[in-house]
C-alpha cells in the first residue's frame, strides 16, 4: 500500500515538473523582442489592401483584385520610393494574391487574369527594378498561392497543380515549390506533397494560405494547415522542418525570417461572442527549438517581417511597429552556427 | 552700353527659347523610343519556356471565367447579413462612436466550389484595423471541391469589420 502511495506521488512529482518544464519552454524571455519605435505609414488599409516587408521596403498593393492592382514601395521611414499600377494587354481583370519585392527593387506578382471575353489563367510576373520590363509567365495548371524573392534574386513559389474536376484525385506525387529565374525559367521544383502528409480524401492543398520568407542566406515556407515550417539554402536544399505552434484556421499567422537565421511567427486570435482577442509572436533562434511564445499587449498585430534584425510589426495597420530583435537570438543563432 | 545690354537680353531670351524647344523635342522622342506613356515592355512564357505573343494567346474562351459571373458569385453567396454596430473596441471609435458593420452570421455547410482562401484588411480608423480570413470565387485558381463557410464564432472579425471566411472542402 505504501509502495503505491509513493508510486502515485512520484507520479504526480513527475507530472508537475514536466508541465513546469513545459511552461518554462513556453514562457517568453522578455528581453528578446524590445519596442524601437515606429514609423506611420501615409494611407488607409481598406479591403482589398495588403502589405508585407520585403526586400528591405514595405511592398503594399492597393486593388488587388481589380483590373489593374497598384504596387507601392515604401522605406523605412514611410517614404514611397516607387508606384507601379500592375496591367497586363488584354486583361480586364487581375486577381494578385502573392506578390514580394526584391533587394534589386525588382517586384513579383503571383495570381489569376482574365479578359473581358472569358479567357483566363494563373500567372506569375516578374517587373524589373525600373518598371519598363514585365516578363509573366503562363503558369496553368499550376496555382500560385506564395512568392518570395530569394537573396540571389531567383523567384521561389509555392503552389499546385489544379484538378480540372471533382473526380480527379489530388497527385500526392507533385512538388509544391518551385523555383525560376527571372527570365522565366523554371530552375527546380521541391518537396514533393507525399513528402508531407499522408494521401487524403477531402483534403486542401498545403500551400493554401502559405507563406514564403526570405533572409540573407535562406528561404522559408509555412504551411498554417499542416502547421510544417520548411528552411532551404539558396541552391534549394532543405536545411530544416520545423512543427509551428498550435493555432486554428481561422487564427491569422504571419512571418518573419531575420537575417541571422531567427524565425518569427505572429498568431492573432481574432475577435468574436465568447472569443477574447490576443495577439503573440514564437521566437525559434536558428537551430534552437523548441519555440519561444511573446504574449503581446496589443489585442491584434501581425508581423510584415523582417528587417535585418528588427521585426517589422503591426498592430492597427496605420504605422510600422519596430520591435528590435535582442542579443539573445542573435548569440543563440551565433552558437548554433 | 544700354543698347549692348538690350542685344544681350533678347539673345539670352532667344537662346532660352531654343534650349527649352530643344530639350522638350528630345525628352518627347526619348520617350516615344523607351517608354512611351510610361507602358513597360512586355515579355510572354508558356510554362513550358515557350515565348507567346500575350498572356493569353492560343487560350479559348470559358464561360466560367467571366468576370460577371465571379462578381455576381462573390457578392451573392457571402450572404451575412451586415447590421450597424456601435460597440466597435478601439478607444476612439468608442469615444467618437464609429459606426462600425457587424456580420450576423450563423454556423452553415460548406457549399459552392472554386472558392480559395484570403486574407483582407479593414481600418475602420482610431487605431482598429487588422487583417482577417476571407473567401473568393476564382475558377481560375480554386478547386472545384472547394467551398466556403461563415465561422460562426468569428463572426465580427477584426474589429467587427466583417465575418471571417474559411475555404473547406466539400467532396
Amino acid at each position: 500500500m505504501r509502495g503505491l502511495i509513493l508510486f502515485l506521488y512520484s507520479l504526480l512529482g513527475v507530472s508537475l515538473l514536466t508541465s513546469v518544464s513545459a511552461s518554462l519552454a513556453q514562457t517568453a524571455s522578455s528581453d528578446l523582442l524590445t519596442p524601437a519605435g515606429s514609423t506611420t505609414v501615409p494611407f488607409r488599409f481598406g479591403s482589398g489592401t495588403l502589405g508585407i516587408w520585403s526586400g528591405g521596403a514595405l511592398a503594399v498593393v492597393q486593388d488587388r483584385f481589380s483590373r489593374a492592382p497598384t504596387f507601392r514601395i515604401f522605406d523605412r521611414t514611410g517614404r514611397e520610393i516607387s508606384r507601379h499600377l500592375f496591367t497586363i494587354p488584354e486583361a480586364a481583370h487581375i486577381n494578385s494574391y502573392a506578390f514580394a519585392h526584391g533587394w534589386d527593387g525588382t517586384l513579383v506578382v503571383g495570381g489569376t487574369a482574365f479578359t473581358s471575353d472569358g479567357r483566363g489563367t494563373n500567372f506569375l510576373a516578374w517587373v524589373s527594378p525600373d518598371r519598363s520590363e514585365q516578363t509573366i509567365i503562363r503558369t496553368s495548371p499550376f496555382v500560385v498561392s506564395a512568392v518570395t524573392v530569394a537573396a540571389d534574386g531567383t523567384i521561389w513559389v509555392a503552389g499546385h497543380r489544379k484538378r480540372i474536376s471533382a473526380a480527379e484525385p489530388w497527385d500526392y506525387t507533385q512538388p509544391l515549390l518551385r523555383r525560376y529565374d527571372r527570365t522565366g525559367k523554371l530552375l527546380g521544383t521541391s518537396v514533393p506533397w507525399s513528402s508531407l502528409e499522408a494521401p487524403a480524401a477531402r483534403t486542401l492543398p498545403p500551400d493554401n494560405l502559405s507563406q514564403l520568407v526570405s533572409s540573407a542566406d535562406r528561404v522559408g515556407w509555412y504551411s498554417p494547415r499542416l502547421r510544417t515550417y520548411l528552411e532551404f539554402s539558396l541552391d534549394g536544399t532543405l536545411l530544416r522542418t520545423v512543427k509551428g505552434p498550435q493555432h486554428d484556421q481561422k487564427d491569422i499567422v504571419s512571418l518573419g525570417l531575420c537575417d541571422d537565421g531567427s524565425l518569427f511567427l505572429s498568431i492573432a486570435v481574432l475577435a468574436g461572442p465568447g472569443k477574447v482577442p490576443s495577439w503573440s509572436i514564437y521566437a525559434l533562434p536558428r537551430e534552437h527549438e523548441p519555440w519561444e511564445v511573446h504574449p503581446q499587449e496589443a489585442p491584434w498585430g501581425a508581423i510584415y517581417g523582417c528587417d535585418g534584425s528588427r521585426l517589422a510589426t503591426t498592430t492597427d495597420l496605420s504605422r510600422i511597429s519596430w520591435l528590435a530583435v535582442s542579443p539573445k537570438a542573435a548569440t543563440a543563432s551565433a552558437r548554433a552556427q | 552700353m544700354q543698347l549692348g545690354s538690350r542685344k544681350e537680353l533678347a539673345v539670352l531670351v532667344l537662346y532660352v527659347i531654343f534650349a527649352c524647344a530643344v530639350g522638350t523635342t528630345a525628352l518627347i522622342f526619348h520617350k516615344a523610343d523607351t517608354l512611351p506613356f510610361g507602358t513597360p515592355r512586355f515579355i510572354f512564357v508558356s510554362a513550358s519556356g515557350q515565348v507567346l505573343h500575350s498572356l493569353f494567346e492560343g487560350l479559348e474562351a470559358n464561360p466560367l471565367y467571366s468576370i460577371e459571373l465571379m462578381t455576381a458569385v462573390n457578392r451573392n453567396t457571402k450572404n451575412c447579413d451586415p447590421v450597424p454596430s456601435v460597440t466597435a473596441p478601439g478607444f476612439f471609435s468608442r469615444l467618437f462612436d464609429v459606426p462600425t458593420v457587424q456580420a450576423q452570421c450563423v454556423a452553415a455547410e460548406c457549399a459552392g466550389s472554386y472558392w480559395i482562401q484570403i486574407i483582407d484588411s479593414c481600418d475602420i480608423g482610431g487605431g482598429c484595423g487588422g487583417w482577417y480570413s476571407n473567401s473568393d470565387v476564382d475558377y481560375a485558381q480554386g478547386d472545384p471541391c472547394s467551398g466556403t463557410a461563415p465561422t460562426a464564432d468569428h463572426c465580427g472579425g477584426t474589429c467587427e469589420c466583417g465575418a471571417v471566411w474559411v475555404v473547406c472542402m466539400q467532396c
